[in-house]
């Protein structure tokens, strides 16, 4: 009895941002110290709908980056990792990968500031793009090495004595067993670009709202309920890939 | 002495073991032949104390130990995996269950020493169980178990794993240990040669029904064991 | 063989251009900042802005993440550890099991806007201890967010580490057979306690150590929950970074730059360690 209750209380406290953020994109003058006793509205997600809605921007901003940062991540990932597994032998260049994703992205961000300046991609969408994919590829690269194995080489040599070139390598040895990987790759990367706040502020100097940015700017303007509900928006694409994709997240434990 | 009195058991109405008797005396390998799904392993958790819901009852020197937690049996099981711990190197397993007792450091050493030479394991003393091999990993999960000699010692195909060279320099060695220490054991096992290697005497095993030979001859001379097909064979190869 | 040395090449041209190098750029710009040799303010080499690093509100500062980092990630091993230990048979359960990714589907801005909403002064559990007599008024209420030992910070910590420690050592208990390990201690006569300070713990915090340092460092480098939930001095090291180059003093962006670069050293020395330590595992 002890146990299912722990579990149960694990599981609501789990489930709390959830519901904390539902409970508030329908709230307004929410006064200390009422709990439940005030009015409640379906206006934030009114606004929501409208044209002119900043959400509905962000969402578009949010979508466009995520989408070409984990298609372009995933893809080059993908051969570099390739490269690194079959011609290099020392563990430096895997490691090195890392180094990247290891220093906080908005550390990063502060560093190459300069260097963005200078080739007039601060506060540009190409910008954020480009700074993505900074901690992207290596991410990626490092995901796609243990792929790279001896059995996928053999096949290699094997389409290879057969007459086949390398896209014929690539069609019939290399993409049947890499699809799974490549799209849990993809879906990977997506996450960590639609989640990203600090790398994306430093570099878009606010002009690029991506949907983290708009919950900060309604954190930082005391609006605590648009807050939430651009807060639940930025959960939608996760909680969907874990329901429908159960063994998605399960069996990316460790490349996690 | 140890005496296994008329175990039963089933699961899911599934008769896996009809009226298992024997006995084992002390310092003796009682070696037990059976195919796959005969109920061998079964016979061996019951007798460790790691399955219940069994009928009969099990005793050690007269006292029944049925309620006995595994811990407490003075029996040690070997499964086929070496299981060894991965964070101690091969001195540190071998040493464990001297360890747990709070022996004296000289003690220890010593004794640890000792099953280290009778292992043929020096200068194995300090690497880790992944850098042994499948036969040097066997060989310290015996030592662990000996160092502390055990009542009974629950032996469910060891050598299973092992590749035919080091699968028979383990059968020996296991004989001259087990002697050498006066070790009581239950050895089971699908390979006629291992059963006959090991055993002082013999059982086999066949859906769930225990039959218990007294001596060698008798077992080689019995038409199920297999031997006699076995001599057979060797014959006609010879022949032709 | 002309062919493999040109693929070769490029890749590994590629891979340097992408991965390496503007860890290099960056660190050499910063690197450069920091002693003078650019810059708005470049006046020739000099150090002190290195040594004003190490003292002041920048040692407060760097002493401050290193104390959030720590606590969040042993309580996070802790709080990990105690569950598995006494809800391992439940949380091997498919459906249970699925439940502990949840956390890992938050962004830390949300993660760190709900520990607000619950914590803070105004928050919803100041709200039930008033409704329900604990309190009578909004300041009895104890501080936990913007306070000077981070508990707000930890906490949101802990919503990401203990769901992901507890997956990861659910896997190590698991690939490592600690099942067995503990019939196979039992029956060589381990009691309970030895079995766990013996076996189970052993073997366990080994597996986990990469991990645990990895996130020590992630945990160190938070941006987006102390921004949100944390106090205005000593601020986390990375708040500081950014405060000081976006500020208006001229003189403080050199040692934002020394700051940055400070840091960074500590992360690729640290994983560079662990790479060195586990060669297996990374290989």
């Amino acid at each position: 009895m002890t146990r299912k209750i722990s579990i149960t209380f694990l599981l609501l406290i789990f489930l709390q941002p959830l519901l904390v953020l539902l409970y508030l994109s329908f709230s307004t003058q929410w006064h200390y110290p009422s709990l439940f006793a005030h009015p409640f509205t379906t206006q934030h997600w009114q606004t929501l709908l409208s044209e002119s809605s900043a959400l509905i921007k962000s969402i578009g901003i949010s979508i466009m980056i995520s989408t070409l940062v984990s298609f372009v991540a995933t893809g080059m990932g993908f051969f570099i990792s390739r490269g690194i597994a079959y011609y290099t032998k020392s563990r430096w260049w895997l490691t090195s990968a890392y180094f990247p994703y290891v220093i906080a992205p908005v550390v990063l961000a502060v560093m190459l500031n300069f260097y963005f300046l200078k080739m007039g991609l601060t506060g540009t969408f190409a910008g954020i793009l480009l700074a993505q994919l900074l901690i992207t590829i290596p991410y990626s690269v490092i995901f796609f090495h243990s792929f790279w194995s001896s059995t996928i080489l053999e096949r290699e040599y094997l389409v290879a004595t057969l007459g086949g070139n390398f896209m014929t390598s690539l069609r019939h040895a290399i993409l049947p067993s890499a699809k799974g990987l490549l799209v849990v790759c993809y879906f990977q990367c997506y996450l960590i670009s639609w989640f990203e706040y600090g790398l994306t502020q430093y570099i878009g100097v606010g002009k690029v709202e991506t949907l983290t940015i708009l919950v900060y700017r309604y954190i930082s303007e005391a609006n605590p309920y648009l807050a939430a509900l651009a807060g639940l928006l930025l959960l939608i694409p996760p909680l969907v890939l874990l329901f429908v994709n159960r063994s998605f997240f399960i069996q990316n434990v460790w490349k996690s | 002495m140890i005496e296994v009195r008329q175990i039963k058991k089933a699961f899911n109405d599934e008769e896996v073991l009809r009226d298992v008797s024997f006995k084992l005396r002390e310092n003796e390998t009682l070696s037990v032949l059976g195919a796959s799904g005969s109920g061998k392993s079964t016979l061996l958790k019951i007798i460790a104390g790691l399955l219940d819901g069994y009928s009969g009852t099990i005793l050690v020197n007269g006292k029944a130990i049925d309620d006995v937690k595994p811990k407490n049996r003075g029996t040690v099981y070997i499964y086929q995996q070496p299981l060894l711990f991965p964070h101690l190197n091969v001195e540190q397993n071998i040493a464990f269950g001297l360890t747990i007792r709070d022996r004296e450091n000289s003690f220890i050493q010593e004794e640890t020493g000792r099953m280290i030479a009778e292992l043929q394991l020096q200068g194995q003393e300090h690497k880790y169980p992944h850098q042994l091999s499948g036969g040097q990993q066997q060989r310290v999960s015996f030592g662990r178990a000996f160092i502390i000699r055990p009542e009974m010692l629950l032996l469910d195909e060891p050598f299973a794993s092992l590749d035919p060279s080091t699968r028979r320099d383990m059968q020996i060695l296991f004989k001259e240990i087990a002697q050498k220490e006066g070790i009581t054991s239950l050895f089971v096992t699908h390979d006629l040669k291992e059963a006959l290697i090991t055993g002082d005497r013999f059982g086999m095993m066949s859906a769930g029904k225990l039959r218990v030979f007294d001596d060698k001859e008798s077992f080689i001379k019995d038409s199920e064991s297999g031997v006699q097909e076995e001599i057979q064979f060797w014959k006609e190869i010879q022949n032709h | 063989m002309l062919k493999n040395t040109v693929i070769r090449r490029s890749l590994a041209g590629l891979f340097l251009l992408l991965c390496a190098l503007p860890v290099v750029l960056a660190m050499g710009y910063a690197a450069l900042y920091s002693v003078g040799l650019t810059g708005l303010q470049s006046d020739g080499f000099m150090l002190q802005h290195w040594a004003t690093l190490f003292q002041g509100e920048f040692l407060s500062s760097f002493l401050y993440s290193l104390w959030i980092a720590g606590a969040s990630s042993a309580l996070a091993l802790a709080t990990a550890l105690a569950a598995l230990f006494t809800l391992r048979k439940e949380l091997t359960d498919k459906r249970v099991y699925r439940m502990l990714f949840l956390p890992l589907t938050v962004p830390p801005v949300v993660i760190g806007f709900v520990i607000y909403q619950l914590f803070s002064g105004g928050g919803i559990l100041s709200r039930v201890s008033y409704q329900s007599g604990l309190i009578d008024q909004i300041s009895h209420f104890p501080e936990f967010v913007h306070d000077a030992y981070g508990v707000g910070i930890i906490l949101a910590h802990l919503f990401i580490g203990f769901p992901f420690f507890l997956i990861l050592l659910l896997n190590l208990y698991q690939q490592n057979n600690l099942d067995e390990l503990e019939i196979t201690a039992a029956s060589l006569g381990a009691g309970r306690k030895d079995i766990l300070l013996r076996v189970h713990l052993p073997v366990l915090l080994k597996g986990i150590f990469p991990v645990v340092s990895l996130y020590t460092i992630f945990f160190m480098g938070a941006y987006e929950i102390p921004l949100i939930l944390g106090q205005s001095s000593p601020q986390m090291f990375t708040i500081l970074i950014l405060e000081k180059l976006q500020r208006y003093s001229l003189s403080d962006i050199p040692v934002a730059y020394a700051m940055a670069l400070f840091y960074a050293i500590i992360c690729i020395g640290t994983l560079s360690w662990l790479m060195m330590q586990y060669k297996k595992r990374w290989n």
